[in-house]
């Protein structure tokens, strides 16, 4: 878990790429779905593995369509089962959609996304034993 | 010939009080009835007495499925384009429930030829034309292999595996309990092709057990049940058994989303057993309610036994239009069959099932006895009947899969309410007025989500204004139009509220298995029913005979699904009530279905001995 803390901490420290943003939110829709902690949310963890099943599956997709305004296969997260490969698709998808990855960029995903990780981030700091925290700060100070 | 002086008979058909011309699609319907002929008639091969008999001996009814084949029925499972009768689920739908108002063990053993859907929409060619040839000339049935002991409902949990080897694939499992496991040729089994546990995990095979090895596979012994007790239900176990690459249907990891699109279709199809069972229930209850004096009248006088019996009735017209709508809607709203296959699949088994134990009420001492009245079928229908909820994706499964929805479909509904609704208009029309040409099924169109959309309950607010439109000189009484006017407007008010409560439960975060999900849809489903008994009428008033055009059925439909819906205190006039009764017994009379189309069933053939034998059980029973 601490590793994916140490993650989480990264993303909101240097500057946001969009695939990031797309975790980001995907993680926050992830964890209000599932009603678990986005930090614990590991992107590159099948689904699968947090209790999702194919149904649940097939209408978060749609909420993704919603979200994007974009028309997405049922199957996007049957097929791209992490949240790393659900961004990775969707940031492809968007490469040819200029005006709906401006919108994006500029209003829906970057800060709605940014909180979700800087209070998730945060709440998972406060939760840390002093190993752990010994352990992640080895991990952030080389 | 047999079949030539049906369809001449058929010229022409009157029912009930209007001349009308009965809607083609259901002249097979007709033509089966007169073919397999009174079923209260011991002589016929599907009547009561055999169906009994074979049922208390737990036999495998060789001699019905026999009969269906003789007819032909295996021919409607096949799509024209492959050589088939297949044309329209409607026609289809109403086919089966003339076999399985007689016997559901049958038609529930028979239907497992549905499973052929799984080639129609996912199958290459090759694949097409082989199943065609089978299904058409030989009498090799599918059976569908997916469940097993220890997963039930949860199939990416399943653990029977297909390895890929030279030339094909190796399984190793078990399916149990699988109906028609045992004598089926033809095996639809779902194996898992990769090591994960996921929803790309399974691929879907279809089998033909005469190119495998016997010695490599075997079936678990028939396993005793409730209801069904001719059915073949048993297992099947694979012992590392070779089958051929050709089995392999769609791609491999393509077997779940397969499987989920195709049960859209047979959920949608399995409100047809349920009308069927209800429908030869209701049936006998009459015949005794008509039959037996008591107190000095008929138990049909009786003021709260013929309130049950037309509540079972309203029922039935409930459920049709909702199962007809569906029928005709999969060949033309087809991409939203994940909401609409899960909202027939759960309201109209539970809703029928509940109105023949009602029924039960009414027979009293008699529905609990195997035998004596029509040979003691209301029991075997209500053993019977009680597994439509629960095969095919059971009522929690349905109520789970559209209770996930419900966010996209208010928020969907809300978007469009305002913008063109013509494409959605001409949909509408298509698939509720039963003159119009359907498009052929189009099985690639099959979805796993509607993103949202419904076309029934899209239309309930336009249906809701279509009749506060309405005005006297439109050929419906004043008083009642006043009365339907005013429970509309009761459908959209609850339609309303039903939106503010999945806002509120969108706002709570309700968890995707959270019980209130779950009466929400149920909610949803019955909305979606008085909407689609709405549409129904408007469409077909002109069409459809005088009952249906009065619409004094569809003000007391609209009470019965809005008394689910909200607190509701009406006193409708009573004479609406007395109608359907009347109707219940004219129906009864004319030995016609139980239905917004009452086509012809196979005349009551009186015998000098069934009178004899009823004269005799009515002074034993008295």
């Amino acid at each position: 878990m601490s590793a994916n803390a140490v993650r989480k901490i990264q993303d909101v420290a240097v500057s946001e790429t969009l695939s990031q943003q797309l975790e980001a939110a995907l993680t926050g829709m992830l964890s209000k779905t599932l009603r678990i902690a986005a930090a614990e949310i590991d992107v590159n963890r099948p689904l699968p593995h947090y209790g999702l099943d194919s149904i649940d599956a097939v209408t978060l997709a749609g909420d993704l369509e919603d979200w994007l305004n974009i028309e997405l296969p049922s199957t996007l997260l049957w097929d791209c089962p992490t949240v790393a490969a659900i961004a990775g698709f969707l940031e492809e998808q968007l490469e040819a959609m200029p005006e709906v990855k401006a919108k994006l960029v500029g209003v829906a995903g970057g800060k709605k996304s940014q909180r979700f990780v800087h209070e998730d981030a945060l709440d998972h700091l406060d939760r840390l034993d002093p190993a752990q925290m010994d352990e992640l700060l080895g991990q952030l100070i080389p | 010939m047999k079949t030539a002086r049906i369809q001449k008979d058929l010229a022409g058909e009157t029912f009930g009080e209007t001349l009308m011309e009965l809607p083609l699609q259901y002249r097979a319907s007709e033509e089966l009835e007169a073919f397999l002929g009174d079923p209260t008639n011991p002589a016929n091969v599907m009547s009561f007495h055999n169906v009994m008999m074979w049922d208390e001996q737990e036999a495998f009814p060789q001699a019905a499925v026999d009969e269906l084949y003789r007819y032909g029925m295996n021919h409607y499972y096949v799509p024209a384009a492959y050589g088939g009768r297949f044309t329209s689920y409607e026609e289809f739908q109403s086919l089966a429930r003339v076999a399985a108002r007689r016997d559901l063990t049958t038609a529930i053993t028979y239907s497992t030829l549905i499973w052929s859907t799984l080639i129609w929409v996912g199958g290459n060619e090759q694949q097409k034309h082989r199943l065609a040839k089978l299904l058409r000339w030989t009498k090799d049935a599918p059976t569908l292999a997916y469940s097993e002991e220890q997963h039930g409902a949860d199939l990416v949990a399943n653990d029977m595996k297909a390895v890929k080897t030279e030339g094909g694939y190796r399984l190793s499992g078990e399916k149990w309990p699988i109906n028609r496991a045992t004598r089926s040729g033809i095996v639809a089994v779902l194996a898992k092709t990769s090591n994960q546990r996921d929803t790309r995990s399974l691929s879907l095979f279809m089998l033909e057990k005469r190119d495998l090895d016997p010695a490599q596979y075997s079936n678990p012994p028939r396993v005793k049940t409730l209801g069904l007790r001719g059915c073949d239900i048993s297992g099947i176990r694979f012992h590392d058994c070779l089958v051929p690459e050709s089995s392999l249907v769609g791609a491999v990891g393509e077997g779940l989303e397969l499987a989920l699109r195709a049960f859209q279709v047979t959920r949608t199809l399995c409100a047809g057993l349920s009308l069927a069972a209800v429908d030869t229930a209701l049936r006998v209850t009459v015949d005794f309610a008509v039959k037996r004096k008591l107190y000095g009248g008929t138990v049909f006088t009786i003021p709260i036994a013929r309130r049950i019996l037309s509540d079972a009735f309203l029922d039935i017209l409930i459920c049709d239009c909702m199962a007809t709508a569906a029928a005709r809607g999969l060949h033309v709203s087809t991409e939203q069959f994940s909401v609409w296959s899960a909202v027939v699949k759960y309201f109209v088994p539970v809703t029928l099932e509940r109105a023949t134990q009602q029924l039960s009420v009414v027979l009293g001492a008699r529905h609990f006895i195997r035998e004596r009245h029509h040979a003691g079928i209301f029991q075997k229908m209500l053993r019977d009947g009680g597994v439509v909820s629960l095969f095919d994706g059971s009522t929690q499964v349905c109520l789970h899969a559209l209770g996930l929805q419900l966010r996209h479909l208010v928020k969907t509904r809300r978007r469009e309410r305002d913008g063109d609704d013509s494409s959605r208009r001409a949909r509408l029309t298509t698939v509720f007025a039963l003159d119009e040409t359907l498009p052929v099924f189009d099985g690639t169109k099959l979805d796993l989500f509607s993103r949202g959309h419904d076309d029934v309950m899209q239309g309930l607010l336009a249906a809701v204004t279509a009749i506060r439109d309405l005005h006297d000189t439109d050929g419906v009484e004043p008083a009642l139009l006043e009365c339907l006017q005013y429970l509309a407007s009761l459908v959209a008010e609850a339609l309303h509220d039903f939106d503010g409560a999945v806002d509120e439960a969108a706002t709570a975060g309700l968890h995707p298995q959270s019980p209130e999900l779950f009466s929400l849809a149920a909610r949803y489903a019955a909305l979606h029913a008085a909407s689609a008994c709405m549409l129904m009428w408007l469409h077909n008033r002109a069409r459809l005979d005088a009952f249906f055009a009065d619409g004094a059925w569809l003000v007391l439909a609209l009470e019965r699904l809005l008394g689910q819906l909200r607190p509701l205190q009406l006193q409708l006039p009573e004479s609406y009530r007395q109608r359907i009764a009347d109707r219940l017994g004219q129906l009864f009379d004319e030995d016609r279905l139980f239905s917004i189309v009452p086509l012809a069933l196979a005349k009551t053939e009186v015998t000098a001995d069934s009178i004899r034998k009823e004269d005799r059980h009515e002074r034993q029973c008295s």
